[in-house]
């Protein structure tokens, strides 16, 4: 080991670069192969369990590494106080850093599915992590033991980023505003608006009564060109920016409102009576008072007033100055353009989006029992309906939000991203009940096909974030993607040990969702996973019964076979297809590992003709082939073992290309 | 540039050869990326409130991309071009290079400013060949400050043995100082995630 080190070495420094870097590469694929530490299982071990001192600090190191955002032992460190400590008491100190706030902010935006190189940009947060509000909700929870599950909400607070301080257009787009900084071309767009309105005010309290159509006109002056005035105004944000704007209706809000009392009174009388000038003059000042808010609330996010330094710092917009108390939708400016929204699309990327990142469903198609469906047409086939039964209710919750996750719920018509436009109430009777149906919508969050009981319905995102609130895959989900997060994303996981990580945080979040984050972070960098170094991706570090290992099937899957399969499948018997799915052993060939499996004639089936037929029962779609017989299994658990047995398929090829 | 683009069909060759023979169950370790390194590298080396930053050491900018990054804006985000290539390699040895380079620099004008105590252990460093520099808390100190932890004890010892024993055991601290820096960085322990 140690004269092939050396040599790498010599090499490495010597040859020419461009040999160094080759050589590296075929010591990558070769050299470094798993080498197995001493377990280390007893959790309350101290920090500084291990005999080498180096192997203590490295634990110790990677643990500060992963807990405060990327930055591991530094000079300020006292790492002899931090060794002292058991492990878990390690861990927590680390977890009392304030960069663990942008740790927990990363991994939100990881599970999430748009995670960042680095939260922050030359020492100030990244204006693009403010899309994700429900992530910097939960982890400015975690700060003071709130409600983490914030990250299951998908409308909620809002909260801004500075302004920005480049000019949005260099050159802008009005000669008239060269020169001026973003900050002074934003002061002056929105006081043009601002100085409109005063105007009118200050007409409509000189107007005479007599002359109220004089004032009429004056309103009609700015009204009519809400358009013109929207993009003066906008001029001076950036998209990101615009899109809070455009939400929250910043300019159209108030000059609509003002428009539709003046289009009442002025223009809409039947009595022949004069329009109500008292009335009309409230209006405009209404519109003004309106905008004021908007433009005070806006200027508080200047960065000469706002300069977040922790996620704590983060402030909510005050979401009433928009004219109503609406949550805010989740869905930024950058989930707008990955996920759009077409009329034909119907919200599917966005519900698979959903099912993806929410309850680790990525649709790999594992077939479905012959659905109770009404879906028509060639989508209703069973080859579609495996991924549409489940994808189509999903899309229902989004069916009134168009382009850029707008909410279209009071307008007649919806716009998509793509630029068309429907009629609202036909396009959204694509996800009505059947007159049967005791639901109005067919729009939930489907588990089975066939037995309606397991599924949960809603109609609107309030009750899609209480579903994922309440679901346990959701919470799996999380705990899965926190374990890849922290260790590896292709390390492998047991799923008994993943089973009961996730058990614990459900049982301890009713408490205290932060607390039981922070605890199952614990048990994460204290597992023999996260200790391992050069790991093999293929095996389970934690959780498996070291008496039950020696010929059990691969730990990926044993536990998923133990639960579902087992109860048939536990010996080679002729009534249950000559397949035993509790063990996993050499073939008779020698060569490769499988399960017992004999063909009609007592003959050893191969190992991949064994796999083959294992994944063909998994995905069947018909009741008498489809495995486990008669029994449901979550798409989730029949997903892995199909995916499980297609790589094992993969490895089988390779093995048999070798020389 | 012309040399880059040599060496780049260089290792398009060599790829060729060494992925024919690549076992099918080889390593997949990921690279951390320039972003994580950086930070990483920061935390141990760097003066209080700054920071050294990887980038200013690529060869051409707009590279970091290629070298293991979550990728930027407009779909769903997933770690790009982790996996090791002749590509990124050489792009990676050439960064390191440099930045190897600007530590054998520092021995003579320092171009940077790092914390105190690695700038101490590097200004020992630079005395080599002298015993202070060959001194095993210095060559230690050195080590860790770049390494981190993450390499286990006999990579260290053998990089130590390497420059005590081969011919860099009698040149200057300004030529050793950037061969012992690259020889490090270089370590698949310092870039890769496992
Ligand atoms: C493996 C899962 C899967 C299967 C099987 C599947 N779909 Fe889809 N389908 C999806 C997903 C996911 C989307 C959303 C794609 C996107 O927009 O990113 C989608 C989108 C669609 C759309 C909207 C396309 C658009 O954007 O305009 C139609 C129509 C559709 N599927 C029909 C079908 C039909 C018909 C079949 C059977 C022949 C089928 N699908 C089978 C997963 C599936
Ligand atoms: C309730 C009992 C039961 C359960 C649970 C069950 N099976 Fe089966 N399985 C059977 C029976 C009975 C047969 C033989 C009849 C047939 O071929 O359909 C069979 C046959 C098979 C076959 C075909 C064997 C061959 O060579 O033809 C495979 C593969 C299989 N099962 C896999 C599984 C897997 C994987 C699971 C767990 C996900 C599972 N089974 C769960 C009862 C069960």
């Amino acid at each position: 080991m140690r004269s092939s080190r050396l040599r790498f070495w010599g090499l490495a420094v010597l040859v020419l670069g461009v040999f160094a870097g080759v050589l590296l590469v075929g010591y990558l694929s070769f050299g470094v192969r798993p080498m197995e530490l001493p377990g280390v299982n007893e959790r309350t071990a101290q920090a500084s369990s291990t005999s080498d001192p180096w192997e203590n600090r490295r634990w110790l190191d990677k643990a500060a590494r992963v807990l405060r955002g990327g930055e591991g032992l530094g000079p300020d460190d006292d790492v002899e106080a931090l060794l002292a400590l058991p492990r878990e008491a390690a861990v927590r100190r680390l977890m009392e850093d304030s960069r663990f706030g942008d740790t927990i902010l990363d991994f939100n935006l990881f599970f999430l599915g748009f995670k960042f190189n680095s939260v922050d940009v030359d020492g100030a947060y990244d204006p693009k992590v403010f899309d994700f509000p429900n992530a910097i909700a939960s982890a400015r929870a975690m700060a003071h033991d709130g409600d983490y599950l914030a990250l299951f909400d998908l409308e909620g607070p809002f909260f801004m980023p500075p302004l920005r301080t480049a000019p949005v257009d260099d050159p802008p787009l009005h000669p008239e505003d060269i020169g001026l900084s973003a900050e002074q071309l934003r002061h002056k767009a929105v006081g043009e608006l601002r100085s409109a309105l005063t105007r009118l005010v200050a007409v409509g309290s000189k107007t005479q009564p007599t002359h109220v159509y004089d004032f009429c006109s004056a309103i009609m002056g700015i009204t009519l060109k809400t358009d013109k005035w929207h993009e003066r105004v906008m001029r001076a944000f950036d998209d990101w920016e615009g899109l809070v704007l455009s939400r929250g209706s910043a300019v159209d809000g108030p000059l609509d409102a003002l428009s539709g009392t003046s289009w009442k009174e002025c223009y809409n009388r039947k009595d022949g009576t004069l329009p109500n000038i008292v009335l009309l003059r409230e209006a405009a000042a209404t519109a003004l008072a309106r905008f004021e808010r908007v433009a005070a609330e806006i200027a508080s996010f200047e960065p000469s007033q706002y300069q977040p330094r922790s996620v704590a710092d983060f402030r909510p917009v005050d979401l009433t100055v928009f004219g109503s108390a609406r949550k805010w939708i989740s869905f930024g400016y950058e989930q707008g353009m990955a996920l759009p929204n077409s009329s034909t699309n119907a919200n599917r990327r966005r519900a698979a989006y959903i099912l993806k990142r929410y309850f680790c469903d990525d649709l790999t198609p594992v077939g479905v029992e012959a659905p109770k469906t009404h879906a028509k047409g060639a989508i209703g086939e069973p080859g579609c309906q495996t991924c549409h039964y489940k994808l189509d209710p999903m899309a229902g919750f989004f069916r009134n939000y168009g382009s850029n996750f707008y909410d279209f719920s009071r307008d007649p018509y919806l716009t998509f991203d793509d630029l068309a436009f429907a009629d609202r109430s036909r396009y959204v009777s694509g996800w009505q009940s059947s007159p049967q149906s005791k639901r109005p919508w067919e729009v939930g969050f489907i588990r089975s096909a066939t037995e309606e009981a397991l599924n949960s319905y809603g109609e609107s995102i309030a009750d899609l974030s209480a579903i994922i609130r309440k679901a346990p895959e959701a919470k799996q989900c999380l705990m899965r993607r926190l374990f890849e997060y922290t260790v590896a994303e292709d390390q492998a996981i047991d799923a008994a040990w993943l089973d009961g990580l996730t058990k614990r945080f459900e049982a301890e979040a009713v408490e205290n969702s932060a607390q039981a984050m922070r605890n199952a972070i614990v048990r994460i960098v204290t597992s023999d996973a996260f200790l391992q170094r050069d790991a093999d991706p293929r095996r389970c570090y934690d959780g498996i019964d070291p008496k039950h290992a020696a010929e059990a099937p691969p730990c990926r899957v044993a536990f998923l076979l133990d639960k579902s399969c087992a109860r048939c499948h536990d010996k080679v018997e002729a009534k249950t297809g000559r397949l035993d799915l509790t063990k996993w052993k050499t073939t008779p060939d020698g060569k490769v590992h499988g399960f017992p499996h004999l063909d009609a004639q007592s003959n050893p089936l191969s190992a991949r003709e064994s796999l083959a037929r294992l994944a063909d029962r998994v995905t069947s779609n018909d009741p008498a082939l489809r495995m486990p017989k008669g029994r449901a299994m979550s798409d989730r658990d029949r997903q892995e073992l199909y995916r499980w047995a297609q790589e094992e398929l993969t490895r089988l090829d390779d093995i048999g290309r070798q020389p | 540039m012309t040399s880059l683009r040599r060496m780049l069909g260089a290792c398009a060759l060599a790829a060729t050869l060494w992925s024919n023979a690549a076992p099918a169950d080889a390593q997949s370790a990921q690279f951390k990326g320039i972003a994580a390194l950086s930070r990483e590298l920061s935390a141990r080396i760097a003066a209080p409130d700054l920071s050294v930053e990887l980038d200013w050491f690529l060869p051409a900018p707009g590279l970091t991309e290629l070298l293991g990054a979550w990728s930027a804006f407009g779909s769903e985000h997933t770690f790009q071009n982790g996996t090791p290539n002749t590509l990124n390699m050489v792009i990676y040895h050439v960064t390191l290079t440099n930045f190897a380079r600007t530590l054998g620099a520092w021995c003579q004008a320092p171009p940077l400013k790092f914390d105190d105590r690695f700038a101490a252990t590097l200004g020992r460093l630079c005395t080599w060949p002298a015993a202070a520099a060959k001194d095993d808390a210095t060559l230690q100190a050195f080590w860790l400050a770049l390494m981190g932890f993450a390499a286990p004890r006999e990579e260290y010892e053998a990089w130590r043995t390497f420059f005590l024993t081969s011919s860099y055991r009698d040149r200057p601290g300004r030529e050793v100082v950037p061969a012992m820096a690259l020889a490090l960085t270089l370590n698949p322990y310092f870039l890769l995630h496992r």
